[in-house]
């Protein structure tokens, strides 16, 4: 299916005069008469308010890339027309992503027990997550709502992605520093198509000249290798792999794992250490 | 355009020699020798026949060069099916009964012959299956290998084969002149006398310098009955008529519908011509030894004439008032 | 040899060698002796074959032909059909107004059965992918004082041929054979009964045989015009050696009678009923529902051989919920239970329910069907078929001997019809003018009539054909969604469709 088809035909479903017979189609509205919310928490948007919203929230992140909630919101805005009903048709296409979709299942802390994940085998896809949340410090119920996405059902597949999203650094291991960020932002980029991850990667500009060279070297060439081979994440059932061994996970996903970013800054910290150390003996 | 028939055609067809317009033609009361039979009185010359006979082989091909001929055959029904509903030699007729004799004078291969053979029923009580309402034909032409070959093709229909063997349908190697003295009449009659006479694309083959249509046509009205119809179709010799069949009918491929030379312009009949030549002629045809025909003779005659339009891929239409423009059907009834 | 072995071994040659004219004309009688002479002598009794024995024989003009026809299938069978009144055949036709007016004026429209015939006056055509739709809805264009004007009559062909039998029969049996049970043995040209016969050499001579074995001598006619209505795999056509060119769709054809719920919001007016038909570029052609009386409905979904195997391989409530699912779903849902596992846990219905909640449903969505009539699911395949030319000296090609087109207009019957109307006039025309009915310059009066539209109709559905069967989105799916939107919101061009679709 093509990127731009799909587009093309919603311009063309807006042409033709029963779009109300399209599923996706929105209906225009202005902001004096803002339809009832499609779902607990929806926030109708104009097409003017959407693009915005767009272009506010990526300025903001770009400023502060830690404004989570700028990066949610920029995903949101950016993720209709198209983007976001390609992922649910992946997800329809998929017994395990229909699964998914009829499930609806939610990933908190009350889903998904820490004290639980913690029991799990060395080397399960719960265990790492777990993990993962505690090296990292993060917690599964800081993701935002989605609000701004019209239909009930694509809103649900964002909200999907975004509670997976912490999986994916699980299963890759990378973390959540820019560096990090931005590797995985690209694998889900090829991976979802999301505009929203392919924007982050504008963040690269803000990252040390170091980090530029390691991130082109290393870690650009894994985040293209890995997207472009890999089956669609979104299909993945988490709730129900948590037991399963995250290296095979990782071949069924056909995901390379990436080189450990906390492990290279660790030998290069300490390679620095020592230089300093060694330049101190010198000196004293 | 449908004077195909016409020698030149045949000319066209069996040599690439340019050709030349005719000098001589129909010249009636002229003796010439004829390869059956020997005649004293023929309207037909040497030329006419050796012409008409190279046409045989291709006449019933409907792809071929009389194509456009077959094409106006119904037309011939319609025209004379008209021509009865205004009347006919009964007094009181039937329109169910096929009581009517055909004569049809210069008939060629019998593209109108067998046709109006075919509308013949079966049994002579049966009802007319069509207007015409024919009860026999008797087709005459001079020509030995175009009445050969009519009566071969006539051959391929079990229906019209049937006429043949019983006599309701006759293909007459001989000419009018010939009907007249020999008193050819219809089966069972003594008297050359017809309900119906035919003269479909003849009028045009009589060169009017050198020959007489007015004793032609006379004697075409002697061999009708009084109430009877003499119908024909020629072509008109005008300026509309001079650019549709000289001009666009013979142009090259592909607005050309004939071959090059079909058309003999001088020999081409308007209207007004061929009328004066019937009223003279009922007049001539009413002449008898002690007396001499007079105008009352022409006071029972009933004149019609209708423009016939070929256009290519529609076929051929019958146009009233477009009789200047080309090909046209006339009739003329004796009176009763 | 011994003479027993030899008759023991008969019938089995006649099967293969049956027609025996596979090399085209033959140029010599095998067989001397006069044949039985017909005017007429039709191939093949389907619909086209009996309208046009039933046209000659309406018409004052043609009903003194001698007339046969040839059919091998049982004619008084066919004309003894009968089915309970809730159930209905699944081979049915839409008749387009100008096929109902021929049956009018042949008398045979009276012969129909009416409480099994459904007539529409709405017509929803829309596209699965992109949304964009179409509504041929007569209602509109009259006034509301008015009948709604007809789309199409729906009809079984057993009761159509019924009628036709019917039709014929009343006509009395002077000048008619209608030799039943029967087949064509072999066709060959006649001979030159020299010197006191007719000339029978480009006469088409048949030899009839009854089928089944039977030691009996075949009957032999000889035609003055030999009509072809003998279907796809001609005969009379191969006789006359005209070639025919045309492709196979690589799709099949299912066909069910199903029984339907009730609409959510009824018809306005209260007896207008709507055929649908969605175009489902992913699963290879588009679906129809067609209506029948007493709530009923007969079904003609155009996919790939593989789903058409899928979906009668599927039990009665998968199968009403794929038929239901291809009315609402999104074609990725439509290609995902199109291989539902049929030991899934989920069935085909639960899917339904389910994407039924997360789907905007098109206003045109047709009443459920709830039930299959059993035994009506079947399939055909779809194919493309054009002869070179429909008539040759003494032989003319009428119906799916000509032309063979995609069913998704339903216009094969109709294209049908039509010939045999056009043959029919054209006969009338040429016995009041003393033309020989089997004469070439008689025929092409009817070649140059109906070529020209047979071909503009299949290549109208061909084309329709290959742009909804370009999957996903993309120029194509643009353009067609441009297109019929356009012709949607321009009610002069709408209306000068609807009004060509109606001639046809």
């Amino acid at each position: 299916m093509s990127v731009l088809g799909r587009r093309g035909a919603l311009e063309l479903r807006a042409l033709t005069t029963n779009s109300k017979t399209s599923p996706t189609a929105i209906r225009s509205f202005s902001v004096l008469n803002r339809p009832a919310p499609n779902y607990p928490g929806h926030v109708p948007l104009t097409t003017i308010e959407r693009g915005a919203l767009a272009i506010g929230s990526a300025l903001g992140s770009l400023v502060n890339p830690r404004r989570a909630d700028l990066i949610a919101a920029l995903g949101e805005a950016t993720a209709t027309p198209f983007f976001i009903y390609r992922l649910r048709d992946a997800m329809l296409s998929d017994p395990t992503g229909r699964r998914i979709l009829r499930d609806r299942p939610r990933i908190t802390s009350e889903t998904l027990k820490m004290t639980h994940l913690r029991t799990l085998p060395e080397n399960s896809v719960g265990r790492t997550y777990a993990k993962w949340l505690d090296r990292e410090g993060v917690s599964p119920d800081t993701r935002d709502n989605v609000q701004y996405i019209d239909n009930e059902e694509c809103a649900y597949v964002m909200q999907r992605y975004r509670e997976c999203h912490d999986f994916y650094h699980a299963v890759t291991g990378l973390p959540i520093f820019v560096e990090g960020e931005l590797a995985l932002k690209a694998l889900e980029f090829l991976n979802t198509l999301l505009p929203m991850t392919g924007l982050s990667l504008f963040a690269f500009v803000r990252m040390k000249p170091a980090e530029k060279e390691r991130f082109l070297s290393l870690h650009l060439p894994w985040a293209i290798r890995s997207g472009l081979r890999s089956n669609e994440l979104i299909n993945v059932y988490w709730e129900e792999v948590l037991e399963k061994d995250v290296d095979e996970l990782r071949a069924e996903l056909n995901i390379e794992r990436p080189p450990d970013l906390r492990d290279i800054r660790k030998m290069i910290r300490q390679q620095q250490k020592r230089e300093k150390e060694q330049r101190e003996q010198a000196s004293g | 355009m449908a004077s195909m028939r016409g020698r030149t055609l045949a000319r066209a067809l069996r040599s690439n020699k340019p050709i030349t317009p005719m000098t001589s033609s129909f010249k009636p009361a002229t003796k010439i020798n004829q390869p059956l039979q020997s005649r004293t009185h023929t309207s037909v010359s040497a030329d006419e026949l050796s012409h008409f006979s190279g046409l045989a082989s291709s006449w019933w091909d409907p792809m071929g060069p009389s194509r456009i001929l077959h094409l106006m055959n119904p037309l011939r029904h319609e025209f004379i099916a008209s021509c009865l509903s205004e009347g006919t030699t009964e007094a009181n007729p039937n329109p169910t009964s096929a009581n009517l004799h055909y004569l049809d004078i210069g008939c060629g291969g019998g593209i109108f012959a067998e046709s109006l053979a075919r509308t013949i029923p079966s049994t002579p009580q049966a009802q007319a299956p069509t207007p015409t309402r024919a009860a026999s034909m008797t087709a005459v032409d001079p020509s030995t290998d175009l009445i050969n070959m009519a009566r071969e093709h006539a051959r391929m229909d079990p229906a019209v084969h049937a006429h043949l063997q019983d006599g309701r349908f006759r293909y007459l190697n001989t000419t009018l002149e010939d009907v007249l003295e020999s008193k050819i009449g219809p089966v069972g009659s003594s008297e050359a006398q017809y309900d119906v006479v035919s003269l479909f694309e003849v009028l045009e083959h009589i060169d009017p310098k050198t020959s007489s249509p007015l004793g032609f046509l006379s004697n075409c009205l002697r061999a009708l009955k009084p109430g009877g119809w003499l119908v024909g179709s020629t072509i008109s010799r005008t300026f509309p008529s001079w650019i549709l069949n000289q001009v666009i009918a013979e142009a090259p491929w592909p607005i050309g519908v004939v071959p090059r030379g079909t058309h003999e312009w001088s020999k081409f009949v308007n209207p007004p011509e061929v009328k004066g030549w019937l009223q003279e002629g009922l007049m001539r045809a009413a002449d008898t030894a002690t007396v001499r025909g007079g105008a009352e003779q022409v006071k029972g005659m009933q004149w019609k004439c209708v423009g016939a339009i070929y256009i290519p891929g529609f076929g051929w239409k019958m146009v009233p008032g477009t009789e200047d423009y080309g090909n046209y059907f006339w009739a003329v009834r004796k009176g009763v | 040899m011994r003479p027993i072995s030899r008759s023991a071994l008969r019938p089995h040659v006649c099967q293969t060698c049956r027609h025996g004219i596979g090399a085209g004309r033959r140029r010599f009688a095998s067989q001397s002796g006069s044949p039985d002479l017909y005017d007429v002598v039709c191939v093949g009794g389907g619909p086209a074959g009996l309208g046009l024995m039933a046209a000659l024989r309406a018409s004052p003009i043609t009903s003194k032909l001698r007339v046969a026809l040839i059919e091998t299938q049982d004619l008084t069978k066919a004309q003894a059909w009968n089915l309970e009144p809730t159930q209905y055949s699944n081979r049915v036709s839409s008749l387009t107004p100008s096929s109902v007016a021929f049956l009018r004026q042949i008398g045979a429209y009276d012969h129909l059965d009416v409480d099994r015939v459904q007539d529409y006056q709405d017509m929803q055509v829309w596209d699965g992918q992109t949304g964009s739709s179409i509504s041929f809805d007569w209602s509109m264009e009259t006034s509301p004082f008015e009948d709604p004007r007809t789309v199409a009559t729906m009809t079984e062909n057993a009761n159509l041929v019924r009628a036709l039998l019917r039709r014929i029969a009343q006509s009395g049996d002077e000048n008619l054979s209608l030799f039943s049970n029967s087949t064509v043995a072999s066709i060959e040209t006649g001979s030159d009964l020299k010197p006191e016969g007719p000339d029978l050499s480009a006469w088409p001579v048949l030899s009839i045989k009854p089928t089944g074995p039977s030691e009996s001598t075949p009957k032999r006619i000889a035609a003055r015009l030999l009509v072809g209505a003998d279907g796809i795999n001609s005969p009379v056509r191969s006789f006359a050696d005209i070639s025919t060119h045309g492709w196979d769709y690589g799709r099949h054809g299912i066909v069910a009678t199903l029984a339907l719920g009730d609409l959510d919001i009824p018809p306005f007016p209260a007896s207008k009923r709507t055929a649908y038909q969605r175009f489902l570029p992913a699963l290879g052609g588009p679906i129809a529902l067609l209506p029948l009386p007493n709530n009923h409905a007969t079904l003609v979904w155009s996919t790939t051989p593989e789903n058409a195997a899928y979906l009668k391989s599927l039990s009665t409530p998968s199968f009403l919920a794929m038929v239901n699912a291809a009315f609402r779903l999104e074609m990725t849902d439509l290609s995902y239970m199109m291989g539902m596992s049929s030991t899934s846990d989920i069935s085909h219905q639960d899917e339904l329910t389910w994407r039924t909640q997360h789907t905007a449903l098109p206003s045109q969505v047709p009443p459920p069907a709830t039930a299959v009539q059993e035994g009506t699911v079947a399939s055909f395949p779809l194919r493309f078929r054009h002869a070179a030319q429909y008539v040759s000296p003494r032989v003319a090609l009428v119906g799916d001997a000509a032309h063979v087109i995609h069913p998704l207009a339903g216009q094969g019957l109709n294209l049908g019809l039509a010939d045999v109307a056009s043959l029919s006039k054209t006969i009338q025309y040429a016995v009041s003018h003393g033309m020989d009915v089997g004469d070439l310059i008689t025929l092409e009066r009817y070649s140059s009539e109906r070529y020209l539209p047979n071909a503009k109709i299949g290549g109208a559905c061909d084309l329709l054909h290959k742009m909804y069967t370009v999957p996903g989105e993309g120029p194509v799916a643009w353009a067609r969604s441009l297109g019929l939107g356009v012709v949607d919101r321009l009610p002069f061009v709408k209306s000068f469709l609807m009004k060509n679709a109606e001639g046809y």
